[in-house]
């Protein structure tokens, strides 16, 4: 029996959804960040995110003969997989003030989520929805520019794109600790440059790569605050500042 | 499921019917776990009632998924939809339902809950204890039904979801022992990527099994978001 003429649903091709299914282990890894108790371990899921963007990028390229993108690919691998992780792991290592950074974990990350694992994950799918509606109702279609020419988009992965955006601010909102609070904001990044693959992939490679500068200034304000705060507060969890409120 | 034919009466067997007919045999498990009067079968029966309630919205949007993707919730529909392209083996709300599904499985047959699957530690005892006041023939039978069920449930995922190639498609004897070599050799294949998980991962507390059912609905609702919200 032929499935279509029962009524079945069309498959978008193979390279969409191999796009589709990367973008939505992304945002697989988004909730499994949310649910994470361990900063070790989050930076670990950062990794995995920012090496799926990369091969992603790469899948893009060769798709849409974007030669661009391979460096993208490579540059972002390079920042975001190696770099910022180990940066991230410098930072959270060093606050307690002993020699050895991976021996014990940061104070206040296990204990600072302000919702059950299980209510944050609700939450969590209820943010996806709204992401979800909120761009797949905007019908984009982004015309895939270059000269390859296939004037595709993955419209899921734009719609997965938007549900991590709002899952990333999410974590963002339930987690006291710095730590989360700026590995969120990392993955925020990913998901717009998530965004900015599957719907302006033929986007200038400078215009790419400043958004990844961006990234690196803001791993130096966070590394900064966390400094900062740790020093002061002698604690990684904001929940001492709630104290300043006028 | 067995074969790529279709069957006589095979469209009244829809996935809910399938999952009525394992709920009855459990429910009547159950019931004769309470007529013992014993405090531990009854401990676990009501234990294994509670955490498949839990489970059934993620079976629900699981067949959400297959309804939204073939139009019917008959299982051999998504086989033959999944078998026609490489596009619908790849499209993501097809993976995350089976990979939902596939840690409804492991629920189900007790791989991923406190204790082992035999385990009579009170604390974690779910399976075990419902038959735990029978013995000889009675306790055979139930044996063999759980065994069965694990059968079922690894052939659904196997040949519904993740391999549905293989499958007897004349009623020669030669497909059909071909097709039955096949599904033995899914589903040792299935059993041990589930043996491979249940040892080497760290049993959960009682009441951690709440979050690990909530990571499956997240899959299963993630499914039904990307195909009915992302058009995917």
């Amino acid at each position: 029996m032929d499935p279509v003429a029962m009524g079945a649903v069309q498959a978008p091709g193979v390279y969409q959804g191999v796009a589709d299914v990367i973008a939505a282990v992304m945002l697989l890894i988004e909730f499994g960040m949310l649910r994470q108790a361990l900063a070790r371990d989050q930076v670990r899921l950062y990794m995995a995110q920012s090496a799926l963007i990369s091969v992603l990028a790469i899948v893009i390229a060769a798709d849409r003969n974007l030669p661009d993108l391979y460096a993208l690919a490579a540059l972002s691998a390079a920042l975001k997989v190696v770099a910022v992780p180990l940066v991230l792991r410098r930072l959270l290592g060093r606050p307690r003030g002993n020699s050895a950074p991976d021996e014990e974990e940061p104070g206040g990350v296990a204990g600072s989520q302000t919702l059950s694992p299980a209510s944050a994950v609700l939450a969590g799918i209820v943010l996806a929805a709204i992401g979800f509606f909120c761009f797949g109702a905007m019908k984009i279609h982004g015309m895939a520019g270059g000269p390859g020419g296939k004037n595709t988009a993955p419209a899921t992965a734009l719609s997965i794109a938007g549900a991590m955006v709002l899952v990333a601010f999410g974590l963002m909102i339930v987690r006291r600790d710095v730590a989360s609070q700026a590995i969120g904001f990392f993955s925020l990044e990913n998901a717009i440059s998530l965004a900015a693959l599957v719907v302006a992939s033929g986007l200038p490679l400078i215009l790419e790569t400043a958004f990844l500068f961006d990234l690196l200034v803001a791993v130096v304000v966070f590394g900064m605050l966390i400094r900062a705060h740790h020093t002061k507060a002698e604690s990684l969890s904001t929940a001492d500042l709630t104290r300043l409120r006028g | 499921m067995l074969t790529s034919y279709g069957l006589p009466l095979g469209y009244m067997g829809d996935i809910l019917g399938g999952g009525f007919l394992l709920s009855l045999a459990s429910f009547v498990v159950a019931t004769a776990a309470l007529e013992t009067g014993s405090p531990y079968a009854q401990l676990g029966s009501s234990r294994a009632k509670t955490f498949s309630a839990i489970t059934e919205p993620v079976v629900l949007f699981v067949v959400f998924t297959v309804a939204l993707l073939t139009g019917t919730d008959l299982p051999y529909a998504l086989a033959a939809t999944v078998r026609s392209s490489a596009g619908q083996v790849i499209r993501p709300a097809h993976l995350l339902a089976a990979a939902a599904l596939f840690m409804v499985i492991l629920h189900e047959t007790g791989r991923i809950p406190v204790e082992t699957h035999t385990g009579t530690n009170e604390f974690g005892m779910i399976e075990e204890a419902r038959a735990f006041e029978h013995s000889g023939p009675y306790f055979a039978l139930l044996k063999w039904g759980s065994e069965l069920k694990q059968l079922i449930l690894f052939t659904i995922l196997a040949n519904v979801f993740l391999a549905p190639w293989g499958l007897a498609s004349t009623q020669r004897p030669g497909a059909v022992i071909l097709a039955i070599a096949a599904l033995l050799a899914k589903a040792c294949a299935v059993g041990v990527v589930v043996a491979v998980i249940d040892n080497s991962f760290a049993k959960l507390r009682l009441f951690k099994i709440t979050e690990f059912v909530s990571g499956a609905f997240l899959l299963a609702v993630l499914g039904v978001f990307t195909l009915y919200l992302g058009g995917g």
